[in-house]
């Protein structure tokens, strides 16, 4: 009875959420950003939870396990369409080299800080404090385009190149993000319980990358087979469902993270499939509401300690800010893109987002139990970095970055 | 090729798998290879020229426990909220698909044919039973209630069909006409027939001829009370579909079968509730529920069509998932050990249709190219007949087992054959359109 309550309740919030969310309402700028883009659900999530009326409890949640995957599944599926290698060649490569290189800065900051850190800290996870480190790292490295949303929405630009630069960025760099992140699970293999592979064997080394891309691999073939002969609308929807859950399972079963398994399908779909847009736009009429989902099901799970807690997440924060404004600014003066900028445009790609959820989920998902308070830390860093962003945005484009007037047909505007 | 690669991966990933916590194959994992798998196989019969839903019964019959054991039983068991939630979607579908024009035009078709085809098979079914039980074995030292009772048992399922299949077989070929109108309408039709024949036979025999007890009359009217709430509540849920269709566009289709799941689950809380609270003996069914709710979209607002091509656009994976499903729950060893009975029941059963409908249509002074073949749109039986069974089994626990084997085994020969037979009729009388 309770499951079935949950349901209805949790469909009726994401047909609602995707209708409200990203609406222009009159508020304070750091607050637009928390509410109104997706965080407000994190609190909804908490309201339901454990914390509050218990309607979402562990085992009901653990019930939703199957739909958690499949959605899962389904946001790395839509975010690996987007990579078709065609498309990706048209990029100058010096700002795909940008992009990896920000990334993979803020990786390094921010694990490598983390390391210390933690080992100051939490002295108790021993070993594990590397494969913390290093995903926590791996979540850092992806941005949001929240702010840039709503503070172009608001604001005329003039410096609109700057503005597309970190635009590409935040669009781009969750793929570096998920790489880093596979790479971490490869690492650390879930079923070592979080402990680095003692493989030498190169072999074992191998088999594991290999079931690593089997999980994506073998449900896109399938599905890129299936879409070879006509078919109709109807018949998409099943391939799409039926392979996406399919891969989701897959990774599930060999102890993958669903959210790289559908990651690696949308790549390889996209490449080999002439149905790559046809495709897209079906997957994103259900984004919003999985993302909705996502984020009301982990605000369930959360249970919030501010205790040490917000501190490891301010200096975790801190560090991503770092990280990222290290990244650019060395980056952009390295291949000579708007090199003015290099000393403040780090700080346009603070917004965290719904990608670093998903990842997060995902870190929770295969070393579950001692990853808790990890949850805590990401959430509030989340919450931080979307109140935060757009006024470091407005301090990017206004000192000196561009004239900055007021949007003559924004709705923010009193 | 496709269907390769997903057996391999599935039967590598169930070789080297970690399990969910539970220690259970990944649902998610099953439900994406029942998909798939189900698709391909309903592919390659399509090739061979039967029809698709075939190749989804065959394909969750391999896959399932009783053959290859791809799916255990207790992924099963998680699975069965499918059943729940195809059924609703189903009979949502089947109500709308009854347009009140084509009914009014082939009225008295329809009425000859559900109440004559139901009278004839009905009867004829009872008394092959009666007449054959006290040669059966484990019928020996039954009294002669006892052997009226279970023969008008046998009779009232023998009577019942399978929308489901029906539409699934309209859908996939695309017929239009006046066969396919009339199968569906009697189709549907007589379900609403054989919920009130089911409940007159269960009550008779729990009462005077079985249990002793005297006959309640007052049980007609809770009957009529039953299924008038049911239409009621259906034309309420009209309404809201009516509202959702208006404000939804991308989640409509979703947000309909969801509903129709939520009408199965509250229709029996809520009778027990009233049970419980009230002594109020209501027992709503939640098909009649969800057809009515159907049917007054489709003929009583403006958005029928629209409705009905929405469903439409997600019906696929309903249909695969609710086929597949039910084939992988077919238990061979119970078909091996009744197929004789089961198929004896079948033959008599098809003879008995053949010759109800065309006496009925002769009567009605129908086409005689339909009322001819429009037997073979009657023969499959699905869901709802194992449903009544479920229901015989649980009311009548001191026969119910054993008269369990002979129906399921001949529900599962219908199962395969009906939808077969049900396209060589759509085509014989040239209802579906060239590709």
């Amino acid at each position: 009875m309770k499951l079935l309550l949950t349901i209805v309740l949790l469909a009726v919030i994401s047909i609602a959420g995707t209708r409200i969310t990203f609406m222009n309402r009159r508020l304070p700028l750091g607050f637009r950003s928390i509410l109104l883009t997706g965080t407000e659900y994190i609190f909804i999530g908490l309201a339901l939870g454990g914390s509050g009326l218990d309607l979402l409890d562990g085992e009901t949640r653990h019930q939703l396990w199957p739909f958690l995957i499949f959605g899962l599944a389904w946001i790395g599926f839509l975010f690996g369409l987007q990579f078709e290698f065609r498309q990706l060649k048209k990029i100058p490569h010096r700002f795909l080299r940008l992009s990896a290189f920000q990334s993979a800065m803020t990786f390094a900051v921010v694990s490598g800080s983390m390391v210390w850190y933690l080992g100051c800290v939490h002295p108790d996870l021993g070993s594990r404090i590397v494969l913390v480190s290093m995903m926590l790292g791996a979540i850092a490295s992806c941005t949001a385009q929240s702010a840039l949303a709503i503070v172009s929405r608001r604001l005329k630009i003039s410096k609109a190149g700057a503005l597309e630069l970190l635009r590409f960025i935040s669009s781009i760099d969750g793929i570096f993000a998920i790489g880093l992140f596979g790479l971490v699970v490869l690492i650390f293999p879930p079923e070592e319980g979080g402990w680095m592979i003692q493989a030498t064997d190169p072999w074992v080394w191998l088999m594991h990358i290999g079931i690593f891309l089997v999980s994506g691999l073998v449900p896109a073939l399938i599905v890129v087979l299936l879409t070879r002969v006509r078919f109709s609308q109807m018949e998409l929807i099943l391939f799409i469902v039926g392979g996406v859950m399919f891969a989701g399972g897959l990774a599930q079963e060999l102890a993958q993270a669903p959210l790289i398994a559908g990651f690696l399908m949308g790549v390889v779909f996209a490449n080999l499939s002439r149905h790559r847009l046809r495709v897209m736009s079906l997957v994103l009429k259900a984004e919003k509401s999985m993302y909705i989902i996502l984020l009301i099901i982990l605000g369930a799970g959360w249970s919030p300690r501010f205790n040490m807690l917000i501190i490891i997440a301010g200096f975790y924060f801190l560090m991503r800010v770092l990280g990222k404004w290290t990244g650019m600014f060395a980056g952009m003066k390295l291949w000579c893109i708007e090199p003015s900028l290099a000393n403040r445009m780090g700080l346009g790609l603070i917004s965290d987002g719904g990608f670093s959820v998903a990842l997060l989920i995902s870190f929770h998902l295969l070393y579950p139990g001692w990853t808790d308070r990890f949850v805590t830390v990401i959430i509030l860093s989340v919450f931080m970095g979307e109140f935060l962003a757009p006024g470091l945005l407005m301090k990017l484009f206004g000192s000196g970055g561009g004239v900055l007037k007021r949007n003559p047909h924004s709705a923010g505007r009193r | 090729m496709s269907l390769f690669l997903l057996a391999g991966a599935f039967m590598a990933v169930m070789h080297l798998g970690q399990g969910t916590r539970d220690g259970n194959l990944s649902p998610t994992l099953i439900l994406g290879f029942l998909l798939l798998g189900a698709y391909c196989v309903g592919f390659l019969t399509w090739r061979l020229g039967f029809p698709w839903i075939t190749g989804y019964i065959i394909a969750g019959l391999l896959m399932g426990p009783h053959v290859f054991g791809w799916i255990p039983l207790n992924a099963l068991n998680d699975l069965r909220f499918l059943n729940s939630l195809a059924l609703a979607f189903i009979a949502f579908s089947a109500g709308g698909e009854l347009r009140l024009n084509c009914i009014r035009d082939r009225f008295k078709s329809i009425l000859f044919l559900t109440t004559g085809v139901a009278l004839v098979v009905f009867l004829g079914v009872s008394m092959t039973i009666y007449f054959l039980t006290p040669h059966l074995l484990f019928s020996q030292g039954w009294n002669p209630a006892t052997r009226l009772l279970v023969s008008a048992i046998f009779g009232v399922i023998a009577v019942a069909r399978s929308p489901s299949s029906t539409i699934a077989i309209i859908c996939e070929t695309r017929a239009k006409g006046s066969y396919t109108d009339t199968s569906l309408s009697v189709t549907v039709a007589t379900d609403v027939l054989i919920i009130m024949l089911f409940a007159v036979v269960v009550s008779i025999g729990e009462t005077a001829l079985f249990q002793g007890k005297a006959l309640r009359f007052g049980f007609f009217f809770q009957l009529l009370l039953e299924i008038g709430s049911a239409f009621l509540l259906g034309f309420l849920l009209a309404k809201a579909i009516v509202f959702l269709i208006r404000n939804l566009k991308v989640e409509f289709p979703v947000v309909i079968a969801g509903m129709g799941f939520l009408v199965i689950k509250f229709s029996h809380l809520l009778g027990e509730y009233l049970q419980e609270a009230y002594r109020i003996g209501l027992d709503l069914e939640p098909l009649l529920i969800c057809m009515a709710a159907g049917f007054t979209v489709q003929n009583f607002s403006k958005h029928g069509e629209q409705f009905l091509a929405e469903m439409e656009s997600v019906s696929l994976p309903i249909y695969v998932s609710f086929f597949a499903f039910t084939g992988a729950t077919i238990d061979l060893k119970t078909l091996e050990s009744a197929w004789l009975l089961g198929l004896v029941l079948v033959v008599s059963r098809a003879i008995l249709m053949f010759v109800g409908a065309n006496v009925s249509g002769r009567l009605a002074g129908d086409d005689r190219r339909i009322y001819a073949n429009v037997w073979m749109a009657f023969i499959t039986q699905a869901g709802v007949s194992l449903g009544l069974l479920t229901e015989v089994v649980r009311r009548f626990p001191e026969f119910g087992l054993e008269i369990q084997s002979i129906l399921i085994s001949a529900i599962t020969i219908n199962q395969v054959i009906g939808p077969v037979l049900f396209k060589m009729g759509l085509k014989r009388v040239g209802e579906i359109p060239k590709m």
